[in-house]
């Protein structure tokens, strides 16, 4: 019988919260078998068994909020012999990598280094097992500074902002002197996509009837993907100096398109909106844009431009915001990213996706146009510079060149970009680009 | 009567949470038995003793001037003027923390505070115009923080004025020509050393076989040189064995290992230790936990096991300082307002304030070996500073405790004149996780004690420049 325990579940994701546990004690059940449901802050992830076997003590139930490495449950491997000790690895690295570090303290700096190399050695030892979802190279928690008499160090401010932001000191890499913990740690552990946040008594107890001193309120958990959501959005807008562009594309003409191909689609099982034409108009727009479909990495001092275009499409779902990216958009045909679309979205509405599903966008588009509204300042999803939201298009007046007024479909469309790489100039021009592909649908599909 | 926050006690603690709870926009009430805001510390304890140390300061420093060729009388002392000038001291400080009281809104009941239930206090004794009309006050929060009281063992309290608790002592009845100080503690250390100076012949008695037998005995050794000059005897491992009056004169009975003596003393001060002041308060009427020694027992966000009390301040253990004090009432108060706040200080200064002052912080090398933590101390003697010898006081020794391989500060002891104003740059590397090198690399002000300390540091890497270690290997 050996503990089978929380493999890792992609890059920077160190857990999540148990949904639903899909074998019972005693359950024989074979490879790669669903084991246990869990909702991590990005997504839904079906953990499945590493091999064939029969399920003995299930040590977490529904609502837990488990770690990777955590012992989930008792599997008892039907090939004979505890041959999962490889997955039982990531579970000993961290207090394996504490005891080194406790003896060899002498030479912190050349340490540190040493044992973040031994960890990586140890770390693909861990996979060669078939690992769920392929765990990524272990992440921050590795190297733990010095275990020191007096605790972790860092200074009483820096204490007491961990304390605020729910992050526990002994989980935090320092890279001060000796270990010392920063400032800037503590932030980028809060900000990091899974922080050790312990949860407040409070939260434990969902849908709790109480009153504060107003009146009647009641009390619920905050989905790990709400959480995320809120995470992602203050370290948008703390980072990131935002400005944002207003405009209007005249559509009446993409509108006329659309109205023309509508049976079509619909003779295929599939509904044509505007938004594939809002996606490829980015898409393309973007090959001309090179500075807005890129990233920023400061620290480096920096600009990483992306040689591929994903569009990443904000969708609202009953549990929040969820940016599934459609990749390779500006090769696609409408009605292929038409297709595409309504796979993704449809997967996404019904829970279906995973986290791979939701990386690797290089821009966002934000599309109000079913609910209402026209323009608004939306926030980046970084690490990319810009995002476009598109309110509800109307009828309005327009002057034309030769001073006649005339009934036009204008799309109102609001560009946010990230000033520290994108200049208004350019944005500008990727706004215009966008407007042009709009105002001429001939150029979505003849694709320059 | 109904108040948000209700403080029982206006010492340090009790009117640092009071204050600092009104600045976050709580309603605040105060409860105190005396008349005046300070408590211990200011009206009886940490600053009138400072008060009469410095006037034992400066007639030391005055008869040191002998060897710099500058002759001063014997100095001529009025004991009424001292007084008077003392109380001016707490007068005006207790005054301005009633104005502060004031302008926060912070309403002072004075009076003691006996809780009914966990959320009603009855009022009785002080000052009844400053009581609720009903004599009872009720409150959603209270903080405890009443503080501790000189311990005066039955076997002392023969109904005798001439045997004294420190709080009779600071009232300066006289400038007895025998005195003994039961107990060398700080407080003993203190007193003993103010009424010396003033002209008295102290002997202190201590129980124990050690000389500040927690403090690192390195440091404590240097005190004890000069104090045994000042002090007609410091006699360890005896034992007061009773005390008797006859006619001017205490008679105290002394056993010394198998030796039994006498002797007799104009005036006795019992200094051996402090009680916290939990009793007779109603704790009983609430869930308030408190163990076999009178501690109120708190968790480390100075919740007792009573939901809507916290306790602060010597009430909840040792050390019994004020600082220590202030300190949890902010935590209390913030944990009051809904942060996760906890006591999570890495240092709590201690300070005797003697002469040659004595001081350390963080970790002892005594503590360290006790609690099997392997460290590495450096020390740096101030015969070796300039500035120790100009004022002529080399008395002095600066050490620093080093965690090895990381050569992060754990702690820091100080003996020496003004040991207690180097304490706060040690407390504040220890909080800040420093290591040696921010010690060293920090330019320090030339000539001055300060510099004791990176001179440690660079002690502790063979390189001090006032220094000279012939290079070992290193292992």
């Amino acid at each position: 019988m050996a503990e089978f325990t929380l493999p890792d579940l992609g890059e920077n994701i160190e857990g999540g919260d148990v949904v639903n546990i899909l074998v019972s004690e005693g359950e024989s059940v074979s490879a790669d078998q669903p084991l246990l449901e869990i909702e991590t802050d990005k997504a839904m992830v079906e953990v499945p068994s590493p091999s064939a076997g029969t399920v003995g003590k299930i040590m977490v139930k529904a609502g837990d909020t488990v770690k990777v490495g955590q012992a989930i449950l008792e599997l008892n491997d039907s090939d004979g012999g505890d041959s999962n000790d490889s997955q039982e690895a990531p579970a000993e690295e961290p207090a394996q990598e504490e005891a080194p570090a406790e003896e060899e303290v002498a030479e912190e700096t050349a340490q540190a280094p040493a044992q973040e190399a031994s960890a990586e050695e140890e770390a693909p030892k861990a996979e060669e097992k078939p690992a769920p979802r392929k765990a990524a190279p272990a992440p921050a928690q590795r190297k733990v500074a010095p275990k020191s008499a007096a605790g972790v160090p860092a200074g009483p401010a820096t204490r007491r902002l961990a304390r605020e932001l729910g992050v526990s000191l002994n989980n935090i890499a320092g890279s001060g002197e000796g270990g010392r913990v920063t400032r800037e740690d503590i932030i980028a552990a809060a900000r990091s996509m899974a922080p050790v946040i312990e949860r407040k008594k409070a939260m434990d107890t969902p849908g709790e009837a109480s009153n504060d001193s107003f009146g009647p309120i009641t009390r619920d958990k905050m989905a790990k993907i709400r959480q995320t959501i809120a995470k992602t959005m203050v370290t948008s807008k703390t980072t990131i100096p935002h400005v944002t562009n207003f405009d209007d594309a005249d559509v009446t003409d993409l509108e006329a398109m659309r109205q023309d191909s509508k049976d079509d689609f619909t003779a295929q099982g599939l509904k044509l909106t505007t938004m594939p034409f809002l996606i490829k108009a980015c898409a393309m727009s973007l090959r001309k844009n090179p500075s807005i479909n890129a990233s920023v990495d400061m620290e480096a001092g920096e600009v990483i431009y992306k040689q591929y275009i994903n569009i990443g499409i904000a969708v609202d779902t009953d549990r929040g915001l969820v940016v599934p990216s459609l990749r390779n958009a500006d090769t696609m045909s409408i009605a292929e990213i038409t297709e595409e679309m309504t796979t993704i979205i449809e997967n996404i509405r019904s829970n279906k996706f995973g986290i791979e599903d939701l990386r690797g966008s290089t821009f966002t588009i934000s599309n109000l146009g079913a609910i209402g509204g026209t323009y608004s300042t939306p926030v980046i999803n970084p690490p990319e510079v810009a995002i476009l939201l598109v309110g509800r298009s109307r009828m309005m007046p327009i002057v034309t060149k030769d001073g006649n007024i005339v009934p036009r479909l204008m799309m109102p469309l609001s560009l946010s970009y990230d000033h520290r790489l994108v200049d208004g100039g350019a944005a500008a021009r990727y706004l215009n680009d966008i407007k042009s592909c709009l105002e001429n649908p001939g150029k979505l599909l003849m694709g320059l | 009567m109904h108040t948000q926050v209700l403080v029982l006690g206006g010492g340090p603690g009790g009117y640092a949470a009071a204050f600092f709870a009104a600045d976050l926009g709580m309603e605040v009430t105060i409860v105190d038995k005396v008349g005046k805001l300070g408590g211990t510390c200011l009206l009886r304890g940490c600053i009138p003793s400072k008060a009469l140390l410095h006037v034992a300061k400066v007639i030391n420093e005055s008869e040191e001037m002998d060897e710099w060729g500058v002759k001063f009388e014997k100095p001529q002392i009025n004991l009424d003027a001292m007084r008077a000038r003392k109380q001016k001291i707490i007068d005006q400080l207790s005054g301005g923390l009633g104005t502060l009281a004031k302008k926060r809104n912070v309403k002072v009941v004075i009076g003691s505070g006996i809780f009914e239930d966990s959320n009603r206090m009855r009022i009785e004794g002080g000052d009844p115009s400053t009581h609720p009309s009903t004599g009872c006050i009720s409150f959603d929060t209270c903080i405890l923080a009443t503080g501790s009281e000189p311990a005066m063992p039955g076997m002392f309290n023969i109904g005798s004025d001439r045997i004294m608790d420190s709080t009779g002592a600071l009232e300066l009845p006289d400038v007895p020509e025998n005195l003994l100080v039961i107990g060398a503690g700080y407080i003993g250390l203190e007193m003993g050393t103010v009424y010396a100076s003033l002209g008295s012949k102290v002997k202190v008695v201590e129980m124990m076989d050690t000389f500040l037998p927690t403090t690192d005995q390195d440091l404590a050794r240097q005190l004890k040189k000069r104090l045994d000059h000042l002090f007609e005897g410091i006699e360890l491992g005896t034992k007061v064995a009773g005390v008797e009056q006859k006619g001017d004169k205490i008679i105290a009975t002394f056993e010394k290992g198998d030796k039994t003596y006498t002797e007799g003393f104009d005036r006795v001060l019992v200094c051996i230790g402090r009680r916290p002041n939990s009793e007779g308060i109603g704790l009983e009427n609430t869930k308030v936990q408190v163990n076999e020694r009178g501690f109120v027992q708190v968790d480390n966000q100075q919740k007792t096991a009573d939901p809507s009390i916290y306790a602060i301040g010597d009430l909840v253990g040792n050390p019994m300082l004020a600082h220590k004090a202030s300190y949890e009432g902010k935590i209390a108060v913030e944990v009051i307002k809904g942060e996760n706040s906890t006591f999570d200080a890495q240092a709590i200064p201690a300070v005797v304030f003697t002469d040659p002052e004595l001081a350390w912080a963080g970790i002892t090398e005594r503590e360290a070996k006790e609690q099997g933590i392997e460290v590495e101390v450096a020390v740096y003697p101030w015969g070796a500073s300039g500035r120790a010898q100009a004022m002529g006081r080399p008395d002095g020794l600066t050490k620093m405790i080093i965690e090895p391989g990381t050569d992060r500060v754990l702690g820091v002891g100080i003996v020496g004149a003004g040991a207690g104003e180097l304490i706060g740059e040690a407390t504040l590397a220890i909080e800040m996780g420093a290591v040696v090198h921010d010690m060293t690399e920090c330019i320090h002000p030339h000539p001055t004690m300060s510099e004791t300390l990176p001179h440690a540091g660079d002690a502790h890497h063979g390189v001090a420049t006032e220094i000279y270690r012939p290079r070992r290997p290193k292992k």
